[in-house]
């Protein structure tokens, strides 16, 4: 559903992605892993469009990103980003906000996307908090108002960049269930964690990045026992047969 | 979400009524005083011929340019502080009224003294300004005090260079008095109708960019994901800005303050959102300007104060108090733009 095929990425002259080569699919959770400053968040920025790419190429449901107006993408592709502005309206108006590129000019809001929205307020567990201004909301539930904006994007394909953050552990928990339910719809669910736990127990599959560039793509499994999170991270992942299956556990 | 509506309906349809009473009283009361009655049929050019040609010349032109002028810096105002995410911002504060201050100067040293000529020199003298003071805080990711203090020295710089015009030429009678605080006692349908066309065009327009306004708030980038091209949007928003406050400008002068105070006057009545914020604003703004034009023209009778001098006695104090709230509200380092935020 997506795929990149050797994109380079710059910001003014200096070149951040070089030459990445990746695909996410639908049904599944492709979680894109590695250190501050690697690139990760840059190429969620130009798999959406947001950033232009200056080599390669982007392809968004097998469609090229550059034949695509800013609409078409969005219909497309919901994105959470990192950094978020805290705008002045209420909570339920922004996730409205999410039917929008579904409007032509004059864009009107019809009842289909007050439904739509209210059911992804819903499935948020952020109904009652509609008539409230985002300002008056703590980060959390502020977190919670964008992934339900993304949600209403119905869009098949969501990504979103450290979803969890700000979110309690149970919140982070009722999440990853939520993407877990995404991907199974049918939708590609691309996610950028730190948490390296959440990553192994939730991913189909786990893209490592470092310095801009993509080492290694493969399954949590594979990824965990190829060395490779000791290498980059200097710490150690055990995992641990249950009944309710594997865990994983950092070992200090 | 759509609890609301009713109150909002009710706030719309009570700023209304305000505004044709407020609008009726400033057809009837000045020096010579109308009853209701007279001033319909001096409308309908029936009645006693001294009291059609005030209404015709005086009063009606009068009226229409408040109700106009009001509208448009206040909705100006509402929409620079959206798009600059700067609650201080305002077109007489960071500048753009005197950028447009400084194009009817150039327009007029030129010889054009009325009409589309003094309008579009308005328009692109605040348009150049607004562009100025967008580049700035976007490219020094300053602080919103920071982008206000930039403004001001802008606003001093324009103003100087609109002084230097008049003394070197001395026959651009443009700057005078009435001109640089704002008022309406000389104004002119040769002005009024092309800026008021314009006034209305852009307003018309604005109006059906509710949703694209709010979602250019929520940052660049949440912005671009859902499919709006936020540069794009921003350049249109800061000309319809900049057209709005330079077409008031051309007929009223430098009005200051009016589109600071109406807006969050709206915002603690009605909430943030432009679908609300932009029509009250427009409807409050022209009450507001035209009460206060009234006031100014009966409170020292029969000697009558330019309106901006009122303007300037309510809006100092309340730019202080807004400056004031702004400082010790929790968070307000959130409005401030980051370098990386808005894109021109």
């Amino acid at each position: 559903m997506v795929e990149t095929k050797n994109l380079s990425v710059n910001y003014g002259k200096s070149e951040i992605l070089h030459g990445i080569s990746f695909s996410a699919e639908k049904n599944e959770i492709t979680t894109i892993i590695g250190n501050n400053g690697c690139g990760k968040s840059t190429l969620l920025k130009a798999v959406t469009g947001i950033l232009p790419h200056t080599d390669g190429e982007i392809y968004i449901g097998g469609n090229p990103i550059t034949k695509l107006t800013p609409p078409e993408r969005a219909r497309l592709t919901a994105y959470l980003p990192q950094g978020k502005n805290t705008p002045d309206i209420t909570a339920g108006r922004m996730v409205l906000h999410g039917r929008f590129p579904y409007l032509s000019y004059p864009r009107k809001y019809k009842k289909e996307d007050y439904e739509i929205a209210e059911d992804a307020m819903e499935k948020m567990g952020i109904s009652e908090l509609a008539d409230k201004p985002m300002a008056e909301l703590s980060g959390g539930t502020r977190q919670k108002v964008y992934i339900a904006m993304a949600l209403a994007q119905h869009s098949p394909i969501i990504l979103l960049d450290e979803p969890t953050s700000y979110l309690d552990l149970k919140q982070q928990m009722k999440f990853l269930r939520i993407a877990r339910e995404l991907a199974e719809t049918g939708k590609t669910v691309i996610l950028v964690l730190h948490d390296l736990l959440f990553t192994l127990k939730i991913s189909d599959r786990v893209c490592v990045m470092e310095n801009g560039r993509m080492i290694m793509q493969d399954t949590p499994e594979n990824v965990l026992h190829s060395g490779i999170l000791r290498k980059l991270y200097g710490i150690e992942v055990r995992t641990l047969d249950t009944a309710c299956g594997t865990q994983y556990y950092y070992q200090f | 979400m759509r609890n609301n509506t009713r109150t909002f309906r009710l706030l719309m349809a009570g700023s209304l009524l305000l505004c044709l009473l407020i609008a009726v009283l400033s057809l009837c009361l000045g020096t010579v005083n109308f009853s209701i009655r007279e001033a319909f049929l001096a409308l309908c050019r029936k009645g006693d011929k001294m009291n059609v040609n005030i209404l015709k010349y005086a009063r009606l032109p009068r009226t229409a340019a408040c109700l106009t002028a009001g509208a448009a810096l206040s909705v100006s105002g509402a929409v620079l502080q959206n798009v600059l995410a700067n609650k201080l911002a305002s077109p007489s504060i960071i500048g753009v009224n005197a950028g447009a201050g400084l194009g009817v100067t150039v327009s007029c040293a030129l010889g054009a003294m009325y009409g589309w000529a003094v309008s579009v020199s308005a328009f692109l003298g605040s348009l150049i300004t607004v562009l100025v003071i967008a580049l700035f805080s976007v490219k020094t990711g300053a602080s919103k005090t920071t982008v206000i203090l930039g403004g001001v020295a802008l606003n001093s710089m324009l103003s100087a260079f609109s002084e230097s015009i008049t003394v070197l030429n001395p026959d651009v009678a443009v700057l005078t008095t009435e001109f640089r605080v704002g008022g309406f006692s000389a104004v002119s349908a040769e002005r009024l109708i092309p800026a008021s066309l314009l006034i209305l065009a852009a307003l018309a327009f604005l109006f059906t960019l509710f949703n694209e306004l709010d979602v250019l708030s929520l940052g660049d980038e949440s912005a671009q994901g859902i499919g709006l091209p936020a540069r794009k949007y921003r350049l249109l928003f800061l000309a319809l800005a900049a057209l709005l406050a330079g077409s008031a400008v051309s007929f009223a002068g430098l009005l200051g303050f009016i589109g600071l105070i109406v807006p969050h006057f709206v915002r603690k009545i009605a909430g943030n959102e432009s679908r609300r914020l932009l029509p009250l604003s427009a409807l409050c703004g022209a009450a507001f300007l035209t009460l206060c034009d009234l006031v100014s023209r009966l409170i020292f009778m029969p000697y009558e104060l330019p309106v901006g001098i009122l303007m300037a006695v309510i809006g100092g104090p309340a730019f202080v108090s807004l400056l004031l709230r702004l400082k010790t509200s929790p968070g307000n380092t959130r409005h401030r733009l980051s370098p990386k935020e808005p894109e021109i």
